[in-house]
């Protein structure tokens, strides 16, 4: 089997032939792959997150869903439904979306907050439960979802647990000029770029790099590192809700992750560095007036990054 | 200023000095008041110098790790004090031998005196040992280099050298003090002696005022040798440690020979006398089962014991007591005193007993002490029901595998504990190693200009440097590499360590 760094070499250049966005990126998606953790893209349209999500499924040789949010869209359109078999005179049930490797939420806020939670268990738990049974997902279940952070009507805001449910959120931005003039000329050829994607790993060698990862080395102090950080948001007065266990949880995954993707089998603080601001940035709740001031939850993330010594070198400062 | 901690190794003469000069000082201080003014009125425990001391060394050591961890202010340091003293007055206590003959009050004149000689050791200890710091501060600017370098560093350390300077005039002084404490009250106890006609002092008091004349003098070459070690600096004259054994090591040899002379002259004793140990079996026995006898008439089985109204309640006989269970309770008890008094000795000097500074200092505090015991007891409780069977299951069904199943047991357990240890002794080792040679990349990418921030890990800010000095990008970055799988690898290795150090030899040079 490929080392996690040799995977994710080639997955990183299989998934940058179709999207053109920055290779950070890529990798931290690479991490929700590795942790078992979702990602929540907030981003304005047309920056290629379908783009992404569907590269992504083709690398991994996965099923690929896509749902389009719209507030008639019901739980059983998501979940499946039970359909009456005159044949057999008996319900069949059919699977929905849900069922799958990777599955795209397109604009995710446009969901009514019925559907938005029937997403919940499947993204915490791995299965979903339908007509009174409990239908595990496949494995690996990665779910990207994106919502615009420029458009308000007609929206329902995501609630703060499902934020939390998320191991990590992404903004992708603009691309550069040169990747923009990249995506000119791609758009030369008829066939799309995402067909010549092929996969660069087997799902159930992805399965078992995921439980690599957990034995990936953290330093009691970088555990101890971590711990200040979250417990830092949890005493900043401009935060009416600092981070949950959960979160220092993903950030711990998260490095670990990301150090066995950068080739080297114990986590160094770069990597927490790193990872901090996507995994903290939505599990934290600005006060009512800080919006008004200003303040971005991820300033204070940054923040806090700036302000907190990594240990042990702290003695090193003059 | 440099704030990087000090390695144990460059001070290891200033814990001589500080320990040894006030102790010369204050057993002749001992000498000239206990047995030259009072003629020895007090009968002091025996060994109660040798408690002194341990108790500046103690606070020596106690001192540096807490320097170490940045602990600043008095509050830890009087806790510091206040436990030594308590540790010293139950050891004197018990070498007075008072418990063994039932007396439980430990603030006796005997023990005092002692007592307020170990407060006096530490106090001094810990001034001498902060006018040596000054000297500490110096040498860390100038340490490890040479030539062009070291003429340049002693330059731009010019604050601290001064700073060294003032305190070595500073310790100079002190010596001359303590010279006038002793031989002032000396010459006034030999003229009132000569005046009254009361005969000469004693030879041992003069023998250790002597003593503490000639230590004074070696101190103070020594203290000159560490002056002009400082302005050879100057000049190109690295501060070696060879050099230094040289210049100090014969007067250091002659003071540490006195000292030895001044722990033996006042002896004479041994540490616990046999007619105390044998106060000792004699109170037990009369403390023990059935000891306490002689203090009621011996009941027995055809005594029915005092009637209460019209019911009586015969009492029950009491059982005679037996040899046996005497000779037991005796040996319980020495035991228990053995590893009372033990365990007390421990507690006093228990930063010697690590070479891990940093666990030396979390370890001072002693309700943690306490607290990892005692967990560590209840591990042991917890598990002692699944290594039972697992000691049956292994001696299979015979009585006589158990022997060797235990002892298989043990000592698996103790090789576990073994590697374990020593896993983490490697693994801190390294990560000290690779901390101190992060030091030295971050004090030459100051003068550079480029200073270490705490917010970055050690490959962002070699990112920085090698953008500064793009020829030695590659080297930085490789130590960055190393100093990262060192502090914060599972396993280093030896040979990283050693690569790890050339790399910034390279980078610095």
């Amino acid at each position: 089997m490929k080392s996690v760094q040799e995977w994710a070499e080639a997955f990183t250049t299989s998934v940058r032939s179709a999207f053109q966005g920055k290779a950070e990126t890529v990798e931290l998606i690479m991490v929700a792959l590795l942790c078992r953790g979702h990602v929540l893209i907030e981003d304005v349209p047309g920056v290629g997150k379908t783009v992404l999500a569907h590269a992504v499924a083709a690398s991994i040789g996965g099923k690929y869903s896509q749902l389009q949010c719209t507030p008639d869209l019901l739980p059983a359109d998501v979940l499946g439904v039970s359909v009456y078999n005159q044949s057999t005179s008996t319900f069949e049930f059919r699977e929905g979306p849900v069922m799958t490797n990777v599955l795209l939420v397109d604009e995710i806020s446009r969901a009514t907050p019925r559907t938005q939670s029937a997403l919940l268990e499947a993204m915490a738990e791995g299965q979903v439960s339908v007509e009174g049974r409990s239908v595990p997902l496949p494995d690996p279940f990665l779910l990207i979802a994106t919502e615009s952070p420029v458009e308000s009507e007609g929206t329902f805001p995501l609630p703060e647990v499902q934020k939390d449910r998320f191991c990590l959120s992404l903004h992708l931005g603009y691309p550069t000029r040169d990747a923009e003039l990249a995506i000119m000329v791609q758009q030369r050829s008829i066939e799309s770029p995402l067909r010549r994607i092929t996969p660069v790993i087997e799902l159930s060698q992805l399965v078992e790099m995921q439980r690599l990862i957990l034995g990936v080395h953290v330093s009691p102090l970088l555990r101890a590192y971590i711990l200040s950080l979250v417990t830092a948001t949890r005493a900043d007065v401009r935060l009416a809700l600092g981070v949950s266990p959960r979160g220092s949880l993903a950030l711990y995954k998260g490095a670990q992750a990301l150090a066995s993707i950068r080739g080297r089998s114990y986590v160094v603080p770069e990597d927490v560095r790193d990872i901090a601001v996507p995994v903290l940035r939505k599990r934290m709740i600005l006060k009512e007036d800080g919006a008004a001031r200003g303040i971005t939850e991820e300033g204070i993330v940054q923040e806090l990054l700036d302000r907190i010594a990594v240990p042990p070198l702290e003695t090193a400062v003059s | 200023m440099d704030k990087a901690p000090f390695a144990f190794s460059r001070t290891r003469i200033h814990a001589l000095i500080s320990v040894l000069l006030v102790f010369i000082f204050v057993q002749a201080l001992d000498a000239v008041i206990h047995r030259g003014i009072f003629r020895a009125l007090i009968p002091t425990p025996p060994g109660y110098l040798f408690i002194v001391l341990l108790v500046g060394v103690s606070q020596t050591v106690a001192g540096a790790m807490l320097r170490h961890r940045r602990v600043s202010g008095a509050l830890p340091r009087a806790r510091e004090l206040l436990l030594t003293l308590l540790g010293a007055l139950i050891l004197l206590w018990i070498l007075s031998g008072r418990p063994f003959r039932g007396d439980f009050i430990p603030w006796r004149p005997d023990v005092a005196w002692p007592v307020v000689l170990c407060a006096l050791q530490w106090l001094l200890t810990l001034s001498a040992q902060n006018a040596l710091h000054s000297r500490e501060l110096f040498l860390s600017l100038v340490i490890g280099k040479t030539g062009h370098e070291l003429v340049k560093a002693a330059r731009e350390a010019g604050g601290e050298a001064g700073e060294a300077e003032q305190a070595m005039r500073r310790l100079k002084r002190l010596v001359i003090v303590f010279d006038v404490f002793v031989l002032l009250p000396y010459l006034v106890l030999v003229t009132v002696r000569g005046a009254e006609g009361n005969g000469p002092v004693s030879t041992a008091v003069t023998v250790r005022v002597i003593l503490q004349a000639a230590g004074s003098v070696a101190f103070i070459i020594v203290v000159n040798g560490l002056l002009e070690q400082q302005l050879a600096c100057a000049s190109g004259v690295a501060p070696e440690d060879t050099r230094a054994a040289e210049s100090f090591g014969i007067p250091l040899a002659g003071v540490a020979a006195l000292f030895i002379l001044a722990l033996v002259i006042p002896g004479g004793k041994p540490l616990l006398p046999i007619a105390w140990i044998g106060a000792l079996l004699n109170w037990l026995s009369s403390r023990g089962v059935g000891g306490g006898g002689g203090k009621m008439p011996p009941a027995t089985a055809l005594d029915p014991g005092p009637r209460i109204g019209p019911l009586s309640i015969p009492q029950l006989p009491t059982a005679t007591p037996s040899p046996i269970m005497e000779s037991l309770w005796r040996i319980l008890a020495i035991l228990a005193v053995a590893a009372a008094a033990l365990g007390l000795m421990l507690f006093i000097v228990r930063p010697l007993l690590t070479r891990s500074t940093r666990r030396a200092a979390r370890d001072l505090h002693p309700l943690r002490f306490l607290r990892e015991r005692a967990a560590l007891a209840l591990r042991a409780l917890t598990r002692l029901p699944k290594w039972i069977t697992e000691l049956l299951r292994a001696s299979g069904k015979g009585l006589r595998g158990i022997p060797r199943a235990v002892l298989e047991g043990m000592r698996e357990s103790v090789g576990e504990n073994r590697a374990a240890a020593a896993r983490s002794q490697i693994r801190l080792r390294a990560s000290a190693r690779a901390v101190r040679e992060f030091h030295r990349i971050a004090r030459w990418g100051g003068r550079a200009g480029m200073r270490f921030t705490a917010r970055e890990g050690p490959m962002e800010y070699a990112r920085r440097l090698a953008l500064r000095a793009p020829q030695k990008a590659s080297a930085l970055h490789a130590a960055a590499a190393l100093v990262e799988e060192l502090i914060y690898g599972e396993s280093p290795s030896g040979m990283s360590e050693r690569a790890l150090a050339r790399l910034v030899d390279g980078i610095v040079r």
